[in-house]
């Protein structure tokens, strides 16, 4: 008996849009880009085609310029780069030679001949080599940082949030959005002699901002150069710091108890969901309970994080009406952002009230930085924000 | 050549992952627990520094770093 010849074809997750120069195949599952200049090629793989048909159409067709990879890893610059801006891309060569396109074609899951083979790849890698299965964001950022380019992600995480010195902000929607919320939400009139605690304050950029509005700080962190650089930097602005990992064991039972009127815990409590690593860490309802324990009667716990909706999803259209493809939501294999209701379930779990819930605005400063991220941003927010009370 | 490849990856292993370890060149280094991502990375810089090669993204799979066994002969490869 003969084997039968596989055939092959595009996937339903692929999408084709207009590229720089030619059109794109998108797998939005796969955040693959492929650039076609071969646009009869598009046509003809609209139905399952043998390896042999595919090889002798591109061989016996006009077929321009062929295809080129234009499959970039966008948050290398910073998660929050545009993840569709192909214009940053390499320019990689354009394939004209049949075994090289249908290679690069099945290579960026432009082609697939298993279906079952396909969708059993979508799923957590057991460790950064492993390449039978695409990883959440945070395996793949991992991947790109420790083996592709041999950068700590720690370095990474700061460099794409502060200027050099790490004592400023870089002009991304960082700046645009999560700081100009403190900038409202915290200001002399509602801050100044209160009590506050930032928990993960890196080098102190927001204990800093809130101790100038007149607020006593402390800042806690698990990594002692970040606090030595907060202590040196803040002075005496009235605020202090100290090296705890929240994550780590009975770290936080040092907090006293009822001692603060604000506590500001931003882009952390993800990481109880969705772990980063192999580092076992206190549960989520550890350590909210233990901030709880620590705020006052009337305070507010103040927990930032990454909008459910938001995570590295391409921002497509033009500047008045921009649109995105969501590809999860409540069953996430690349994202790593807990849904509303697993953020509620944790805060009643721990005790915690929710009192409000902001999506934070982008403000119009960051027009002239990054339109197409302010355009963007006034559609989808890029975070939420719960004030919690006890 | 592969022997003393082998011999400076027990070493690293003994010295700066896991104090006075036993583990063999043929154990499954990610399923025993061995070695975790992090320290795998450790590990190849240190191979990558000792024997002046570079292990690219092709070469830095499970399939070639299971065992010690397997990781001596990745180096040894990229030696020729």
């Amino acid at each position: 008996m003969t084997e039968k010849t596989p055939c092959f074809w595009v996937p339903q997750d692929v999408i084709f849009f207009l590229g720089t120069e030619g059109l794109i195949a998108f797998n939005v599952f796969t955040r693959s880009h492929v650039e076609f200049d071969a646009v009869g090629l598009i046509d003809f793989l609209k139905t399952p085609k043998q390896i042999a048909e595919i090889e002798s159409f591109i061989q016996n067709q006009s077929i321009g310029r062929g295809v080129r990879d234009v499959t970039w890893f966008s948050s290398e610059a910073g998660l929050l780069t545009d993840p569709s801006n192909l214009c940053r891309n390499p320019k990689t060569q354009w394939l004209s030679q049949a075994s090289e396109i249908v290679q690069l074609l099945q290579n960026r899951w432009i082609l697939i001949s298993n279906e079952k083979g396909y969708r059993a790849r979508f799923g957590v890698k057991q460790n950064i080599f492993d390449n039978q299965h695409f990883g959440n964001f945070h395996q793949q950022l991992g991947h790109q940082l420790r083996i592709v380019k041999r950068e700590n992600p720690d370095h990474w995480w700061a460099r794409q949030k502060y200027k050099d010195g790490k004592e400023e902000l870089q002009d991304n929607l960082y700046k645009f959005i999560q700081y100009s919320f403190y900038q409202k939400h915290f200001k002399p009139e509602n801050v100044c002699g209160k009590k506050i605690l930032d928990v993960g304050c890196g080098t102190g950029f927001y204990s800093r901002h809130l101790a100038r509005q007149g607020a006593s700080v402390t800042g806690i962190d698990p990594n002692p150069e970040y606090i030595e650089r907060a202590q040196s930097v803040a002075g005496n602005l009235g605020a202090n710091f100290q090296v705890i990992d929240i994550a780590a064991g009975d770290s936080l039972k040092v907090l006293p108890s009822d001692a603060f009127d604000f506590i500001i815990f931003q882009d952390a409590l993800m990481f109880y969901f969705v772990p980063y690593g192999n580092k076992k860490l206190n549960t989520r309802k550890t350590v909210l309970t233990e901030l709880k324990r620590a705020l006052k009667f009337g305070g507010i716990l103040m927990v930032m994080e990454p909008h459910g909706i938001f995570w590295l999803q391409p921002w497509l259209g033009g500047m008045e009406n921009p649109f995105t493809i969501l590809t999860e939501y409540a069953f996430k294999t690349y994202g790593v952002t807990p849904t509303l209701s697993q953020l509620s379930e944790a805060f009643e779990e721990a005790g915690l009230k929710i009192k409000r819930i902001h999506e934070p605005p982008v403000s119009d400063q960051a027009k002239s930085f990054e339109p197409r991220g302010y355009a963007i941003s006034r559609q989808f927010p890029q975070w939420w924000v719960f004030e919690l009370v006890k | 050549m592969r022997e003393d490849i082998i011999d400076d990856i027990l070493k690293h292993i003994k010295s700066v992952v896991i104090p006075g370890s036993n583990v063999k060149p043929n154990d499954m280094l990610f399923e025993s627990g061995v070695l975790d991502s992090f320290s795998m990375v450790e590990l190849i810089s240190f191979l990558e520094n000792k024997y002046s090669i570079r292990l690219t993204e092709e070469d830095l799979i499970k399939e070639n770093l299971e065992t010690i066994l397997k990781i001596a002969h990745l180096v040894e490869k990229k030696k020729k």
